[in-house]
């Protein structure tokens, strides 16, 4: 027969079970408005029991464990969701940086063609007009400023976004390495069977926050878990981490390296596969259409402006208007200048003969003529800005449809994991009640002893 | 937003402040039914995004069969409220094929996990580039 001790001890097993699943539900009360926390369900289980035969006794209950309730496919589901998100955002900034330096008046390359070109129009008036040919320079000085300022501005953006990579690198090798760290605390408490449902909380906003900076794989194993890049580089593996680092490449920008292993080519999501997408794809492909802008106007130019006659009606064989662009249109737009600073030196005159505006109005036809793959000057350099806003119209509604995703993953995160104050509300009452029977056996058990012991007295 | 009257008075047909007043009626409930609609891609509700997608199309009627606004021939020069109307419809529009193009994404990766072992991941048959094949022809 099971003793009153006995009883004691299975009273006190509830008390025990009550007093850790409130603690539980209090914690869960307090961490309502912490971002990432998974709510804790106490899990309890009947105590061994005690055969004596032909009986059994229960022994009581006790607390196994304190389970985080979350969904490892909707935890995947957010991670990547995050990587995407962090692109996208990379990408959209960099973007709207470049469309802004394209519409802003100071480095309109647009409207500096344009005067060129109605100053050239206003020269064949009255060719032999030196303030009007004095304006054609200044035009054309001013064109080639406005290319010089473009150029300047995507070359300054490119380094900027450099800077962004090594940055983004600094901040990629610290979160693994708080990762490493965690997995390691989680090893130890997992293998002595504790719960670590708070340390597992802030591994995933870790692995959150590093999901949004590069595109993180998570591999899970025993107790522990392996982060990889999408290529299948490995950051973190249990309770080591292999930090990345960053080096100059042959093009001249920052490069990022594994175990000494180039990796900037595989990295294609994240906050660091937007910064590179911009750097290495988007900034380089709008500078070479500047540079083929550039050329194609000056080397259009410079054709007529050869052909021509100067205002003393020499011939202006080998005397260009613009510096003549590099044959591989490198740095065309960067470099561009004007080559003559003597007003005089214009071919106005088709043939020489004083007052010929002939090749003034050569020049002013060019306006219209498709100088660059099939479009005229103006055309091609409204392509360019039209390409550059619908790239950041299209890559911000995607940023907010990924943002719609991400939202609607975060609710149903916090459908599963989050804490409902109804659901505490009933268990406090619940495990409250639960530790008052167990006190009220207690003394029922305490009374019982009382008259065992003045039975012997 | 008030339900359009079935069918407009005709004086608008002539008048146009009248025009670009329907005109801009009839973009914002676009816009408000492809917003409505964007929720439903992203809810998975695809009831709500069929019957969404049908109110779309017979406003999108509507709108195409307006006439030009008088004296602005093709291109007309509208008020600054609705040129803000188009652009928030054309901003809403890229998110709504953003998301479809991510479910389309979805849907096709679990088309070819149901396929089986013996699928491959290429395009599936129908998609731009990948001719039809009667069955039972090879080749």
């Amino acid at each position: 027969m099971s003793s009153l001790n006995a009883s004691l001890a299975s009273a006190l097993s509830g008390l025990a079970a009550a007093q850790g699943a409130l603690a539980a539900t209090t914690n869960n009360v307090a961490n309502i408005n912490t971002p990432g926390y998974s709510r804790q369900v106490p899990i309890l289980e009947t105590g061994d029991p005690i055969v004596l035969d032909p009986l059994t006794f229960g022994t009581g209950v006790r607390l196994r464990t304190l389970e985080s309730i979350r969904n490892p496919i909707l935890e995947s589901q957010i991670q990547q969701e995050t990587q995407t998100q962090g692109e996208l955002s990379a990408l959209v900034s960099a973007l709207a940086q470049t469309q802004s330096n394209f519409t802003s008046t100071s480095g309109d390359i647009g409207g500096a063609i344009s005067k060129f070109f109605d100053s050239m129009n206003q020269l064949s008036t009255s060719p032999s007009d030196l303030s009007l040919r004095r304006n054609v320079l200044t035009a054309a000085g001013n064109v080639a400023t406005s290319f010089n300022l473009a150029s300047g501005h995507l070359i300054a953006q490119r380094t900027n976004l450099d800077q962004g990579v090594e940055q983004a690198v600094g901040e990629i090798n610290q979160l693994t390495g708080q990762i490493a760290q965690l997995n390691g605390q989680i090893a130890i408490l997992e293998n002595a069977g504790e719960s670590a449902g708070t340390f597992l909380d802030q591994r995933s906003q870790l692995i959150n926050r590093l999901s949004s900076l590069v595109d993180v794989s998570v591999i899970p194993s025993d107790n522990t878990i392996t982060l990889t890049t999408a290529s299948g580089t490995a950051l973190v593996a249990g309770q080591q981490n292999f930090s990345l680092s960053t080096g100059t490449g042959p093009s001249g920008v920052q490069h990022i390296f594994a175990q000494n292993s180039d990796i900037t080519a595989t990295i294609v999501s994240g906050q660091l596969g937007g910064i590179l997408a911009a750097r290495d794809q988007q900034i380089p492909g709008i500078a070479v259409q500047l540079d083929t802008l550039a050329a194609g106007l000056a080397n259009a130019v410079n054709q007529v402006q050869t052909a021509g006659y100067d205002l003393n009606g020499n011939p202006a064989t080998g005397v260009n208007l613009f510096n003549p662009p590099p044959a591989s249109l490198d740095g065309a737009a960067a470099n561009l200048t004007v080559a003559i600073t003597d007003p005089a030196l214009i071919a106005a005159s088709a043939d020489g003969t004083p007052g010929s505006n002939s090749n003034a109005e050569a020049m002013y036809a060019l306006r219209k003529q498709a100088l660059i793959a099939g479009q005229s000057a103006s055309d091609y350099y409204s392509t360019i800005v039209f390409n550059i806003g619908n790239s950041v119209a299209n890559s911000t509604a995607q940023q907010e449809a990924s943002s719609l995703v991400l939202q609607q993953l975060n609710n149903q995160r916090s459908a599963v994991s989050g804490v409902s104050l109804d659901e505490e509300a009933a268990n406090l009452m619940r495990f409250q009640q639960a530790y008052a029977a167990s006190a009220k056996v207690i003394a029922a058990i305490s009374s019982l002893m009382e008259v065992v012991i003045n039975m012997k007295s | 937003m008030a339900p359009l009257p079935p069918n407009p008075p005709e004086p608008w047909r002539t008048a146009p402040f009248e025009l670009s007043r329907l005109y801009l009626q009839l973009l914002r409930e676009l816009a408000d039914r492809v917003e409505s609609s964007t929720q439903a891609v992203v809810s998975g509700d695809v009831a709500r995004l069929e019957a969404g997608t049908a109110e779309q199309c017979r406003l999108w009627q509507k709108i195409v069969s307006l006439p030009p606004e008088p004296g602005h021939g093709a291109d007309p020069a509208w008020p600054p409220e609705v040129v803000d109307a188009q652009q928030r419809l054309l901003h809403l529009g890229r998110v709504q094929r953003a998301l479809l193009r991510r479910s389309q994404q979805c849907l096709r990766a679990v088309c070819n996990l149901l396929a089986g072992p013996h699928s491959g991941y290429a395009p599936m048959a129908g998609e731009a580039g990948v001719e039809l094949h009667p069955a039972g022809k090879e080749g």
